[in-house]
């Protein structure tokens, strides 16, 4: 019975999915008519059109310059550029006015007769660079005359400027003092965007994703912001071209190194040191970056380690590291074509290595290694070429691990018989991909930006398995799953009239895993409306889906968190969003408020009493599926220009989660619910030598499932035994932890040096050395000194003491690095 | 030289902020005041076909309360009236009240918190509803329901002591997936038990063993061995069950006070073959030697196991198996398991059991191979 019913549900979803992919069809196949049609209207008095392209790079770096504009001076007409540094722009024949302009850059302004179609690559100087130069946003960069709504855009200079946990900054942290974006917890550099979950950010590095962004358990990202041109979060509102992922989108750009001259930076720090060396090649046409990490906080610990082991017959050596590696070149075939080669390496590795020389019961020597191992290799292939004046095309192959190990090693050597005996358990997490991807950039008229593209990626899961080396070889767990992901997508950014601009398109994206096949159709708009010239009006709804989840433990965020596929009883996840909001330029000042509704389904929960380690059940028998909700208001006010930049960024929210089988089926907090989230960032240049910069955030407490009850439990049918301290829980997540709150502060020293520049940098984090709850725990106390009821028979006078403990991670931390540059 | 300077300001600074973040974790005891969490009773109450009621109830207070320290005697509850009615007939089936002498019999109670007692003679039949009130003196009055479920039925039990398997732990194992593996620590025997179930609705089992000794003297002695669930359960004459299915979802299952819980999940209304494990006992540890055909019969040891199947409902198994799982987490590493409850007003569970025991002799042994001669 309940088999057929399995089986008419599946006929009917099949249904669904046929009217959902000849919709899709129908769908792409309008989008990829709308251009042909574009100039319609026009063909009544034909007027001749040209078009003007070509690479905005910046003039000292030679980096790509994304997001520049270039449009007519009334404003009426332009583009921008992509993450490609490449424009287009189809204007009329006859004499033209073209401005260039990007925030922190001087503004460039062309005339000229537009006669034909014609390439106008330019480099653009930087503000840094610029002692008289007044900067501003110009006309057409401002936010209120975007379409895409609820996007954050950070140049790694504001990075490098922000002060940072041990002086080491922190791109991932910098997102998170912007509004919508929560930490996961102290120190943590995990991004919980708009009620989401921490998998449900996907995180591209030069197009790649990085499946764990994270150093030294969370405290840094793997991104080091010596080797990033731009960062792009998308929290809302998603263009077509995105899709993976149901919550935000991280586009993080590398550098392409410089092309005309050697340049080099680096830093000493207290934990870690950096290097990043950049330079041509062939000059204009080869160049290459190649930046470095590493923590050495295990070097400086080993000499006292080895003070410790003296006069011991055991030898104790334990120590953590982290280091990471990125390397670029990218080289110009042509005008026309231009090829990228990236990778990035890095690893942690948390070990503890003993050596037993002589041990008291036997004459065998042991030694033992044990520790956890974990990091991401990427690397990505990509082949930029312009097909026409106005056909931008991208193709990128690309390769992406994670894997994650835990490892106990024992040796035993018999020096009698000089045998080893060797004993090994190792478990293995991780997920590797393989993909391809064609974007194609179209822009027919000024009217008009058309994207379309696709790509296949073939994932492998690995979800936790362990092998034991002894006697006998064996392997328990999950095996590896084979996956494919696919997507397509067009969208198109339309002018419609001086005052109404949209974004629509499509995104269709399939998986296919154990012979079942998922697809989901998701369309996705957005629109702005200019109110007046400095007043707009936004809405955006985009539908999103994603076919990977994260297993990760509600108490803390671990690498153990295990990667898994949607399978034929896990679903693709999805979620619905729809954002309204207003955006206003004053005087210099941008502001924007958003508000959003986002539904979420078949969000990934452990089922209660599961935990990563038990092994002895499959994944897919530890989770669960439910529904989450989240809903709220953002207000950002930023000034970018100037001696003084900052931003206020506040957020009040509700996230929550629903599950048949969790919390009774009643609707609980999700963990990273927070009422209040309030961001205050100042940065002060005084002339050109001092710059001093603070951050104060501000949240309401963590959610946590809290032990409100105790009690004993009597076994059944033996009234001699009881089960001691049986907790009983107050609602899951349901205990909100004491307000977040810190001050950190930094004060950069910079002087010019004949070979460049170096800064002396002095920083504090939590300077008024809050406590901040980073988890609660129990703490219990039995004592049995006997007591006023030591007459009872059996008794005894055990008293017991349960006392709730908060656990706080950083108090005040002082900081000092040097930097230099060359 | 300045360059030198800083440099060796730079090397005495390192270690300084090394051993800030060395020293950087803190923790502190808080006050929480959760929402409002007065005194109640947990209750942990049984019926059973053999006609026992076991009641016993402690006392769930806050954890702030035990901020200072609470001497376990302090918790002893001495006053209330205990009531037992049959809703079916609504006839009261017992009554416990401490009025009658000065406070609750403490005989059974050896200091432990709360109270407990055994009531036995009584008469529960399957299909009926009990409700228990518990009416203590300082809480509120707690209630629970129970309905008798229908027995179970055990169409066949037997051992097979000729095969030793060797397991610790029961994981779920697919027989064509070379990656599972039991990891040996302990022998045990097969034992198979033919289950039969009658209902279409989910339906709960608890399974427990108990090992009896009869020595050539008459005495006995008994111990409870250690189970284990084995590779699978089979389900017999059931072509509406794909294969996939025929394995026991060991999710559902849970061990907890020697007692195996598991669901009719894959076996519901229809028969089955539950193949357990059964540890070894000492006798067979010390030479596994079975009695040769010249051991009188009056010499020998014979060791038998009482098999006791019993059904429950679904809110007792639902309570043990969450107390099962919150006992066996691993602290921060594991998600938090609240326990489920049927008591209104209070914490625990009042469970009806129908029980069904099967006895089989797992085999003699003479006792000279033990003890030597007589």
């Amino acid at each position: 019975m309940i088999k057929k019913r399995q089986i008419k549900m599946r006929a009917v979803q099949g249904n669904t999915n046929r009217v959902a992919v000849n919709a899709g069809i129908a769908a792409l196949l309008l989008f990829f008519a709308v251009p042909c049609f574009a100039g319609y209207g026009n063909q009544q008095q034909p007027v001749r059109k040209h078009t003007i392209s070509g690479y905005l790079r910046d003039s000292l770096t030679t980096e790509n310059l994304i997001g520049a504009t270039v449009h007519l001076p009334s404003g009426s007409l332009g583009t921008s550029s992509n993450r490609y540094g490449f424009y287009s722009l189809t204007l009329p024949e006859g004499e033209v006015e073209i401005v260039y302009s990007h925030v922190g850059y001087a503004t460039r302004v062309h005339s000229f007769t537009l006669r034909s179609d014609t390439v106008i690559s330019l480099s653009m100087n930087g503000a840094l660079w610029l002692d008289e130069v007044e900067v501003t946003a110009s006309k057409a960069d401002r936010i209120q005359d975007r379409t895409q709504m609820s996007a954050i855009h950070v140049h790694p200079a504001q990075v490098k400027a922000l002060p940072a946990l041990l002086g080491e900054v922190d791109v991932l942290k910098v997102l998170q003092l912007m509004p919508g974006i929560q930490s996961g917890g102290e120190g943590s550099s995990g991004l919980y965007v708009r009620g989401g979950g921490p998998d449900q950010n996907l995180i591209l590095l030069d197009g790649v994703p990085v499946y764990n962004a994270s150093h030294l358990f969370g405290f840094f990202s793997v991104f080091n912001a010596d080797a990033i041109n731009n960062i792009e979060l998308l929290k809302g509102g998603f263009p077509a071209r995105h899709g993976g992922r149901v919550s935000s989108v991280i586009d993080i750009n590398m550098k392409e190194g410089n092309s005309q001259q050697f340049h080099g930076e680096g830093s000493l720090g207290v934990v870690a040191a950096k290097l990043t060396l950049e330079g041509p090649i062939v000059k204009d046409r080869t160049s290459f970056i190649v930046s470095a990490r590493r923590t050495y906080i295990d070097l400086l610990a080993r000499p006292l380690i080895k003070a410790m082991n003296e006069g011991s017959t055991t030898n104790v050596m334990a120590g953590y590291y982290f280091y990471d590696l990125t390397a670029k070149i990218n080289h110009r075939i042509s005008s026309r074509d231009r090829i990228y080669l990236s990778a990035y390496m890095g690893d942690d590795k948390f070990y503890v290595d003993t050596d037993n020389e002589n041990d008291d019961y036997s004459v065998s020597r042991f030694k033992n290694s044990a520790g956890l191992k974990w990091g991401n290799i990427t690397a990505a292939f990509r082949w930029n070429h312009i097909f026409t004046n106005r056909i931008f095309g991208n193709t990128t192959l690309t390769y992406s691990r994670y894997r994650m190990n835990i490892f106990s090693k024992l040796w035993e050597t018999d020096p009698l018989t000089n045998t080893e005996q060797y004993y090994g358990m190792d478990y293995l997490t991780g997920i590797e991909d393989l993909s391809g991807r064609m974007a194609f950039d179209y822009l027919p008229s000024p009217n008009h930006y058309v994207r379309f593209g696709g790509s296949l990626i073939y994932h492998v899961f690995n979800p936790g398995a362990i092998g034991m080396t002894a006697e006998i070889p064996i392997d328990f767990g999950g095996k590896k799953i084979f996956t494919y992901e696919y997507d397509v997508y067009a969208e198109d950014d339309i002018r419609l009239g001086d005052r109404l601009k949209t974004n629509v398109g499509v995104h269709w994206s399939a998986f296919s895993v154990r012979g079942r096949f998922y697809h989901v159709l998701q369309p996705r708009m957005a629109a702005r409306y200019l109110l007046t010239d400095e007043l707009s009006v936004k809405a955006s709804y985009s539908r999103m889906a994603q076919y990977v989840h994260l297993l990760t433990n509600s108490n803390l965020g671990l690498p153990t968190d295990l990667w898994v596929p949607t399978t034929d009883l896990l679903r693709p996840q999805r979620s619905d969003q729809v954002a309204a909001g207003i955006a206003h330029n004053f005087r210099g000042y941008e502001l924007s408020l958003e508000g959003y509704y986002k539904t979420m389904r078949n969000v990934i929960e452990y089922k209660e009493g599961a935990s990563v380690f038990d092994v002895h059940n499959q994944w897919e028998d530890k989770v669960l599926q439910g529904e989450g909700r989240s809903y709220g208001m953002e207000v950002f006010a930023q000034k970018k220009t100037g001696t003084f930049t900052g931003w206020i960024g506040y957020t009040l929210s509700w996230s929550d989660r629903l599950f048949d089988d969790l919390n009774q089926g009643r609707r609980f907090n999700y963990k990273y619910d927070r009422r209040h989230d309030l961001s205050v960032v100042a940065v002060k240049r005084f002339g050109k030598r001092v710059e001093i910069s603070g951050t104060w955030v501000f949240g309401s407490g963590g959610c946590i499932t809290l032990p409100v009850g105790i009690y004993d439990a009597y076994t059944p049918f033996d009234v001699n035994a009881q089960m001691k301290d049986v907790i009983a829980y107050g609602e899951r997540n349901g205990y909100r932890m004491a307000p977040y709150h810190r001050l950190d502060l930094s004060v950069s020293l910079i002087r010019k040096k004949r070979w460049g520049e170096r800064r002396w940098i002095f920083g504090a984090y939590n300077v008024y050395n809050r406590k901040n709850p980073y988890y609660m725990d129990i703490e219990t106390n039995t004592r049995y000194d006997g007591s006023p009821y030591s007459s009872v028979p059996d008794g005894g006078g055990v008293a017991r003491q349960y006392r709730y403990m908060q656990i706080s991670l950083f108090p005040v931390i002082p900081s000092v690095s040097y930097q230099f540059k060359f | 030289m300045h360059r030198n300077k800083y440099l060796s300001v730079f090397c005495r600074l390192l270690p300084v902020c090394c051993s800030l973040l060395l020293s950087a974790c803190d923790s502190m005891y808080v006050d929480v005041a959760p929402a409002d969490f007065p005194p109640k009773l947990a209750v942990t109450a049984t019926i059973d076909t053999d006609g026992r009621f076991f009641l016993s109830f402690t006392e769930a207070r806050s954890i702030g309360s035990y901020q200072n320290w609470r001497y376990e005697e302090e918790t002893i509850i001495r006053k209330g009236v205990v009531s037992l009615y049959d809703e079916t007939d609504g006839s009261i089936v017992c009554t416990i009240d401490s009025s009658a002498n000065s406070g609750f019999d403490m005989s059974l109670h050896s200091g432990r918190s709360g109270y407990a007692t055994v009531v036995n003679g009584l008469q529960f039949a399957a299909g009926h509803a009990y409700r228990l009130t518990l009416d203590i003196d300082g809480y509120p009055v707690a209630t629970a329901t129970a309905v008798m479920p229908a027995p179970p039925l055990i169409e066949k039990a037997e051992a097979d002591m000729q095969q030793t398997l060797y397991r610790s732990s029961a994981y779920r194992i697919d027989p064509s997936d070379p990656h599972t593996v039991s990891v040996s620590s302990i022998s045990c025997h097969p034992l198979t038990l033919h289950l039969t179930d009658n209902s279409p609705e989910r339906d709960y089992y608890m399974i427990s063993l108990q090992n009896e000794y009869r020595y050539p003297d008459g005495t006995t002695r008994a111990s409870q061995p250690y189970i284990a669930i084995s590779d699978r359960a089979v389900i017999q004459d059931n072509p509406d069950i794909e294969a996939a299915q025929l394995y026991m979802d060991s999710e559902a299952d849970a061990f907890i006070f020697d007692r195996m819980l598991l669901s009719d999940m894959s076996f519901a209304n229809a028969a089955g073959i539950l193949q357990l494990l059964i540890a070894s006992d000492e006798f067979e540890e010390r030479d596994g030697k079975y009695p040769a055909p010249s051991c009188p019969e009056d010499e020998r040891i014979r060791v038998t196991t009482d098999i006791c199947v019993a059904h429950l409902s679904n809110e007792s198994h639902a309570y043990y198996r969450s107390l099962s799982l919150q006992k066996a987490g691993m602290g921060f590493f594991t998600e938090p398991v609240p326990i489920i409850s049927n008591v209104e007003n209070g914490y625990g569970c009042f469970s009806a059991i129908h029980s069904v025991r099967k006895t089989i002799v797992r085999y003699e042994i003479c006792f000279d191979a033990i003890y030597g001669s007589r």
